[in-house]
């Protein structure tokens, strides 16, 4: 990882299976109450032939992140590698975020302000929260924190078709712009199912 | 370390290969990670067919042919599987009197490994190099062919393709094939086909999985997959209920999912679901702390007779139903 990364998803519909192996990946190393859902996915035109397609998707991340500039009690920061977190404890769950995020991504417990996982919960690119790294409080809050350990977020390391890339946004699109380079090159040089990901008919 | 499309280590894993994949024939072999590839040596991972079913069968010689051994072979045809008896004659070599003494029986069975090492020496499979079986002549259809299902869609095909004669003590049971499909021509009151699967999500279990709160949050409820045409002409609305009737006599009532994956002749359900039977919720039989997340009816209650030929496993996928409103 470069010293300027920025970390970003990158979900490709191609290989998407729909499996929900992030997703559940991600509730289970959370331990997230039912109906929050951090990661999410979705199936387009189901059955109609050639239109068909499936995303995971969750929190992105973004740059100029449309939640933290309308949060009235500026709970989000950014942390210098791209990766958008917030405070449990400033949160005041107004879903204002949810408003702004083009995603859907922001999430409401149903059991009130103050279930275990507090006000809004959303994707953490598995980087924990503002309490003391690893600390037991961060865990309860905020679930895992495997950046800090060195760890790929679940979801990603989960993904059984690599559908789900997480990473430097540079390094994401190398991966992606290779596949696509490989596309009707024999399956000599690409891993089985790549000829079927890609659409080619070799 | 390794390769990511063939495997193959390099560097410091240079003749290793990635997991260790079987056979791996001595302690410095790297694996054969192709069930079939004579490009390349037995002691590099190479291999042809195992021979697994004799020599000869009906005057066939079942040995590949010649020329047809992995490369760097001492013997570059055909050959058997070794023993303790023909590893001479068949390898090429002689064995010292003390590797006489510990050679075991056959290559199976050898715990001395000489057989293996010797065959690493002459570039040879333990297990020899024999044809390929493309006609089991212990199955009833010595070369697949098509045979309807007992329940089908289909009389024309029922005529053309018939299923088995029944049979009689199959795994200590009488199975019924011709005499079932030719009862009456079930598609006349059942004329739907019924498929049941498992749910991509669920890979690797059946009913077990509904004890995970975040799998069953996927699929909370017992579903049947349905097209939107079929279900019109029913006035089966998408989330409502509908009773799938089985030939067996048994229904169950499950709620109608829209989906364009089925086609009009047909409907789709997965086998994931336990709790109710026929209409009725028997959950709160569950022992104690038992019971899943999720319940529902179980497909396989109105999946219909039919057994396979061979192993007795019970036909889930070719069945026929009658649908309605509930
Ligand atoms: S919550 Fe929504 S708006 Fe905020 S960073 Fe994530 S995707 Fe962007
Ligand atoms: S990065 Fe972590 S928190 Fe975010 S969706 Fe993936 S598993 Fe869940
Ligand atoms: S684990 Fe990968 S393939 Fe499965 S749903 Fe998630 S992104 Fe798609």
């Amino acid at each position: 990882m470069s010293e300027n990364a920025r970390l970003k998803f990158y979900c490709d519909e191609h290989r998407c299976i729909s499996c929900d192996g992030c997703s559940v990946a991600c509730a289970e190393a959370h331990e997230l109450p039912a109906g929050i859902n951090r990661r999410k996915v979705i199936t387009m035109n189901e059955g109609i032939l050639g239109l068909e397609y499936s995303l995971s998707i969750a929190c992105m991340h973004c740059t100029d992140a449309p939640c933290e500039q309308v949060c009235p009690t500026d709970c989000f920061y950014i942390r210098e590698d791209g990766i958008v977190l917030h405070d449990k404890e400033k949160c005041i769950g107004c879903a204002y975020c949810l408003y702004a995020c083009p995603f859907g991504a922001p999430q409401f417990p149903s059991d009130g302000a103050f279930g275990i996982k507090g006000v809004m919960d959303k994707c953490t690119m598995c980087a924990g929260g503002p309490e003391e790294t690893n600390s037991h409080k961060e865990r309860e809050m905020y679930g895992q924190n495997r950046i800090s350990e060195g760890k790929v977020p679940v979801c990603a390391a989960m993904c059984s078709t690599k559908a789900l890339l997480v990473g430097d946004s540079a390094e994401i699109s190398d991966i992606y712009r290779e596949r696509v380079l490989s596309v009707g090159h024999g399956v000599k040089t690409q891993p089985y199912g790549w000829s079927t990901a890609y659409g080619s008919k070799i | 370390m390794f390769d990511q499309i063939s495997g193959r280590g390099y560097g410091e894993m240079k003749g290793e290969y990635y997991g260790l994949p079987w056979p791996v024939w001595t302690e410095t072999h790297g694996g054969s990670p192709l069930l079939y590839n004579i490009n390349r040596s037995v002691a590099e991972g190479g291999m042809g067919f195992r021979n697994r079913f004799g020599l000869e069968h009906d005057g066939q010689d079942l040995l590949a042919g010649a020329g047809s051994a992995p490369k760097d072979s001492a013997n570059k045809d055909g050959y058997p599987e070794i023993t303790a008896k023909n590893i001479e004659e068949v390898l090429g070599i002689k064995l010292t009197a003390d590797e006489k003494k510990r050679i075991g029986k056959n290559w199976k069975v050898d715990t001395s490994n000489i057989i293996a090492e010797k065959c690493m020496q002459q570039g040879m499979a333990p297990y020899g190099n024999a044809k390929a079986r493309a006609k089991v002549w212990t199955f009833p259809d010595q070369i697949p062919m098509h045979r309807e299902p007992i329940h089908s869609p289909r009389q024309d095909l029922v005529k053309q393709y018939p299923t088995y004669e029944d049979k009689r003590d199959h795994y200590r049971v009488d199975t019924q094939y011709a005499s079932k499909q030719n009862e009456q021509d079930w598609s006349k009151d059942f004329p739907i086909n019924l498929v049941t699967g498992r749910l991509v999500n669920m890979n690797g279990a059946g009913m077990e999985n509904r004890a995970s709160k975040y799998l069953a949050a996927l699929t909370p409820e017992m579903f049947c997959s349905i097209n939107p045409d079929l279900a019109g002409k029913y006035g089966i609305r998408d989330g409502s209920m509908m009773w799938i009737h089985s030939p067996e006599g048994t229904k169950i009532k499950v709620k109608a999912k829209y989906s364009f994956s089925v086609p009009e002749d047909r409907i789709f359900m997965p086998f994931h679901f336990a709790g109710h039977f026929q209409g009725e919720d028997l959950s709160h039989k569950y022992p104690k702390g038992t019971k899943p997340y999720a319940v529902g009816e179980s497909a396989n209650t109105v999946t219909n007779y039919g057994y396979d030929i061979i192993t007795q496993i019970p036909e889930t996928k070719g069945g026929l139903c009658r649908i309605e409103f509930a």
